[in-house]
């Protein structure tokens, strides 16, 4: 079989390569994720916190103590606070001004100066919390309460908590779409980049025998290429499977982790229809190179697998709806936070699952218009 | 005359190979060496050698009575390499490649602007000057590959095998070319395994196989080296095998073939054949249409040698 | 000299694939990063949260609670709530039209799915509530003869940014953006290395048997490639700030001496990568993408608080990842004033640099070609 034995020399000649990528993308993947899995529960995290200037005034002491029941403070010499900051060994640095309880008591709204890492979660978490302490403490002082009954008084009154009940937390993994959104790229990536790879070297080692040995029918190699691809596509699409099972352990084969897994083949079959069409209309390595690297970096950017696509502007979704990745990571948003499977919320999923599919049928559709064409043109 | 290359008992190995193997020889100033050999005879391996691309095991070299060494650049500036594979930048015109590697050689702007452009001129691609190499037929190409190794005017020129792959037109050019850069003074190595063209250009020619020298002189006196005197075709029909065995026991005779349309003949050294086999076709009244002679090729005197054809 | 001089420049400017990858991918990239976050900020402004409130006789008999999320929703806008029954809030939690419920019993409950922003700050709420009244106990308590209470200004702020007012760290983006097209440069280094072997090229071969020494044509073709990375780096940057009007500080000199040196160290990259292996030309720029790739990732091209994670557990990746110097070093310039951090890592590219050309000239010295 010329074109299994002519397959399998290519994928000799650049295993290395191959390899490379696979574990390159691999190895992102798994620190994408990973980094996410512990920074989306952001609460739990504590914020590392300098204090500058500390008074040894009691309110100051228990606006301390509470400090460190909520964070860790960091001890550092104030001229290596602003390395620290860059170096994110603090999050937050507060500067309490000199005076500051006298000047509290006797309401003069004193300000504590602090910097910070830029938009962080905590700090911002932190500061919240924070001006709830001196918040209730103005209060009282306000109404007239002495400084040491208040420092008792706010002790009991931050213990009042609400109750926060989570519902079904057991079968989801909230965590789960910013494996399968960064897939957005590795996937792309890596399927793009070897099917470009073995199909530009197919042709040249196709054209090569051609001139020994009767050519098999165009459409019979062409579909024996097909297979090919499409054993390629699959076997990246295990690793992500296995991946995931790596990280969310059996929460992958119930109802939401299926549905990721199917969610990502189907991404996966637009991508093998996207590879195969560079594949058989460009040649030059070189210019496959540029266009891959565009096509998944800027897809990856603009519809949300390095950055939520809550978080993204509308414009840039606007335009990120052209293309199917959008549309691939937006299901997966859907399915992480999926409790009741019911018509109503299986519909959309479905929905977007078919415009997906529809983009790869969309590729397939034009690889073959200029297949056509280019068989006139001869 | 001079010697102006010495070669002394190179050998050269790679991993298990012996690609060279003791191989001595000079090369007389303003003569055309043919190093003649097939695929993997170890031509190229023994230009490389001589260059100081590669280095070899043991052997001596030396160019212009000095020891080539890779950092000989007073020698390498009087010779010109035209490599087997095209090796040009496909970003730079015709005229800007010649210019550019001329210009290794060449300080002088005005100066180089004369050679590149006799350089054109001899491989005759004045009308190609501006274009990009990517536009230009193989045999154009090969014809820039050989402009960008000579236009420096060297005395010493090293051509591997430049007219593989050529159409005829391009390899007449090139050949011409070749004869004239040797009537302009220039000391040529020449490897084909093409022996016509050997035939034609050389002076001297060396036959390699397997790295080692099986023969070498003048055409003529390889041709000494072999048995045959001429090869006969004559094509004819229906000869009975009785014919056939009257023919082998003909005087001098080699060897007979007969595929029943057409009769070869290979009649070793001696006097009379043609005249014989004449005679003895009128006799038996045999009819003919086409009969004629060949004297014997390099490609015999090879096949004599090593038992195998040039060509694989 | 010269002609190999212009001439180099020529090939290099004509090569279409090496001013893709050095200047028009970066800038495209950037085009991208910039479709991306420029609304970034306008979405970190705080959008309305979505809950429900099961509308039961607890709820409707807490005067004060009701009048705070009255408040909290006409005034303040932070909550979009639903008045509904228990059954009607659990669905809407369930299809995910609500952020939360909040269910008055004994106490207050908040029911949510997951632990994000807007469920924290439902629970924020309801814990101020709660702490609010408790104080509010306190006080009566205290004073038996408090004849009015004064509530006000409960939600004041006491802390004032002073964060040198530059708090984007999407700015880190472009940032190794940069750096990435720095290494990327080393695709000159490579493209040099393969015209002067002549165990990789034949062009090569041709220089090999010309007068001209080797390393002077080596020079020669870097020394172009470093001017054409140092430009096109120049270009990239007045992209960034003038056109997309990105923020990188007003030291302009320490800016265009960090574009240099990157532009030197990215070359030298690609350098060795030519001359480790004698694979082809497609494999070894395969080899510097995928290298680059990598440690644009670990600085924090993908992922903003990459870079400081890598720092917080592998420093030494982090010490030894040009990609994150070039970052840390224009970050420096943008967030500070003085050149402290700036410098540390400018050195350090420069170390990189040096290193490089060090193992390549070993590897150079050592090659003796044994076969072509």
């Amino acid at each position: 079989m010329i074109v299994f034995s002519t397959f399998l020399k290519i994928i000799k000649k650049y295993y290395g390569l191959i390899l490379l990528y696979l574990v390159i993308f691999t190895i992102f993947s798994v620190i994408f994720a990973s980094t996410n899995k512990q920074n989306n529960v952001f609460t739990a995290k504590k914020p590392n916190i300098a204090i500058v200037n500390m008074e040894d005034s009691p309110l100051m002491k228990s606006f301390l103590t509470y400090i460190k029941k909520n964070s860790n403070i960091v001890e550092i010499a104030k001229e290596d606070l602003k390395d620290a900051l860059f170096n994110r060994k603090v999050d937050l640095i507060l500067n309490i001004p000199d005076n500051f309880s006298n000047d509290f008591l006797n309401n003069k709204n004193p300000e504590i100066k602090f910097e910070r890492v830029p938009d962080s979660y905590s700090s911002t978490y932190a500061l919240m919390y924070l001006n709830r302490y001196l918040n209730l403490a103005n209060l009282y002082n306000i109404n007239n309460i002495s400084e040491e009954k208040l420092i008792g008084y706010i002790e009991k009154d931050l213990k009042e908590e609400s109750e926060v009940v989570f519902i079904q937390k057991a079968e989801n993994n909230y965590t789960a779409n910013y494996l399968y959104n960064f897939s957005n790229y590795s996937v792309m990536a890596m399927t793009i980049m070897i099917l470009s790879l073995v199909m530009s070297s197919f042709k040249k080692e196709v054209i090569k025998k051609r001139n020994m040995i009767s050519p098999i029918s165009y459409k019979k190699q062409n579909r024996q290429l097909f297979v090919f691809n499409l054993i390629i596509t699959l076997a990246v699409w295990l690793i992500f499977i296995i991946m995931g099972i790596f990280f969310f352990k059996t929460a992958m084969f119930n109802r939401q982790g299926l549905l990721l897994i199917l969610n990502l083949l189907v991404f996966c079959l637009t991508v093998l229809s996207i590879g195969f069409l560079i594949g058989n209309h460009i040649q030059n390595k070189e210019v496959m190179g540029a266009i891959n690297n565009v096509i998944t970096l800027g897809t990856s950017f603009i519809c949300g697998a390095f950055v939520p696509q809550e978080i993204l502007g509308e414009s840039v979704l606007r335009i990120a709806k052209i293309f199917p990745s959008y549309w691939f990571i937006k299901n997966n948003d859907l399915i992480v936070i999926l409790t009741n499977y019911n018509i109503d919320n299986l519909k959309p999923i479905i929905i977007n699952m078919g415009i997906v599919l529809l983009f790869g049928l969309l590729f397939y559709i034009i690889n073959l218009i200029i297949l056509r064409l280019k068989l006139k043109a001869k | 005359m001079n010697n102006i290359i010495e070669v002394k008992k190179l050998n050269k190995k790679y991993k298990n190979l012996q690609a060279v193997k003791d191989l001595s020889f000079t090369v007389k100033e303003k003569e055309i060496l043919g190093l003649l050999g097939p695929n993997g005879s170890g031509k190229t391996t023994t230009i490389n050698c001589i260059l100081s691309l590669l280095n070899f095991d043991s052997g001596e070299i030396k160019i212009l009575g000095e020891k080539m060494t890779p950092e000989a650049y007073d020698i390498k500036r009087q010779i010109g390499v035209v490599f087997q594979d095209v090796a040009v930048f496909d970003e730079l015109t015709v005229y800007e490649n010649i210019n550019y590697f001329c210009g290794l050689y060449i300080k002088d702007k005005e100066e180089r602007r004369k050679y590149v452009e006799e350089a054109i001129d001899l491989v005759r691609l004045n009308e190609f000057k501006d274009f990009p190499p990517k536009k230009l037929s193989g045999g154009l190409l090969r014809r820039l590959n050989i402009a960008c190794g000579i236009a420096h005017k060297p005395k010493i020129i090293f051509l591997d095998e430049p007219t593989v792959a050529v159409d005829p037109q391009s390899r007449n050019n090139i050949l011409e070319g070749i004869k004239k850069l040797n009537q302009d003074g220039a000391t040529i190595i020449y490897t084909t395994h093409y022996m016509e063209e050997v035939e034609i250009l050389c002076d001297r020619i060396i036959i390699l196989d397997k790295g080692e020298i099986i023969a070498s002189g003048t055409a003529k006196e390889l041709k000494e080296l072999t048995n045959i005197e001429e090869k006969v075709t004559v094509e004819v029909d229906d000869l009975s095998i009785d014919i056939i065995n009257e023919l082998n026991k003909f005087k001098n005779i080699d060897e007979v073939i007969y595929d029943g349309h057409i009769l070869y003949i290979t009649f070793k050294k001696g006097k009379d054949n043609l005249l014989n086999l004449i005679e003895f076709m009128k006799d038996n009244k045999i009819k003919y249409n086409k009969f004629f002679s060949e004297l014997p090729t390099l490609n015999d005197v090879f096949l004599e040698l090593t038992g195998k054809e040039l060509r694989d | 000299m010269s002609h190999i001089f212009i001439n180099q420049f020529k090939i290099c400017l004509k090569k279409k694939s090496l001013i893709f990858w050095t200047l028009i991918f970066p800038i495209a990239l950037g085009t991208f990063f910039n479709l991306a976050f420029s609304n970034i900020d306008e979405s970190e402004k705080f959008k309305t949260i979505d809950i429900a409130v099961v509308n039961n006789e607890k709820f409707n008999e807490n005067e004060s609670f009701k009048e705070l999320i009255r408040a909290l929703s006409t005034d303040e806008e932070i909550f979009n709530p639903q008045y509904v029954n228990l059954e009607e809030a659990k669905s809407l939690l369930d299809n995910n039209k609500i952020k939360g419920y909040i269910l008055l019993e004994e106490k207050i409950k908040v029911f949510v799915k997951e632990n994000g922003l807007s469920q924290t700050i439902i629970k924020s709420v309801v814990d101020n509530f709660y702490q609010v009244g408790s104080a509010v106990n306190h006080i009566i308590l205290d004073k038996q003869n408090l004849k009015n209470l004064v509530m006000e200004d409960l939600n004041r702020n006491y802390f004032k940014d002073v964060s040198n007012e530059k708090v984007s760290s999407i700015v880190t983006y472009f940032y190794t953006l940069i750096g990435m097209a720095c290494l990327y440069g080393g695709v000159f280094g490579i493209k040099a290395v393969i015209d002067s072997e002549s165990n990789l090229s034949k062009k090569a071969a041709r220089v090999n048997v010309s007068p001209v020494h080797k390393f002077k044509l080596l020079l020669v073709s870097l020394v172009v490639a470093l001017i054409i990375q140092f430009t096109e780096n120049l270009i990239l940057l007045g992209y960034l700030i003038n056109i997309l009007k990105i923020d990188f500080g007003n030291q302009t000199l320490p800016l265009i001496i960090l574009a240099g040196a990157g532009s030197f160290a990215g070359i030298s990259m690609g350098v060795l990568i030519g001359l480790s292996n004698k694979k082809s030309e497609d494999t070894k720029v395969g080899i510097l993408m995928s290298v680059t790739m990598a440690l644009s990732f670990l600085a924090g091209m993908m992922i903003k608080n990459m870079r400081e994670l890598v720092d917080k557990n592998i420093p030494i990746l982090g010490q030894i990842n040009p990609v994150s110097m070039i970052t840390k070093a224009l970050y420096s310039l943008y967030y500070y004033d003085d050149l402290n951090i700036y410098f540390q890592n400018l050195f350090s590219l420069i170390i990189f640099t040096f290193v490089m050309i060090t193992i390549s000239y070993i590897i150079l010295r050592r090659k003796k070609y044994d076969s072509i």
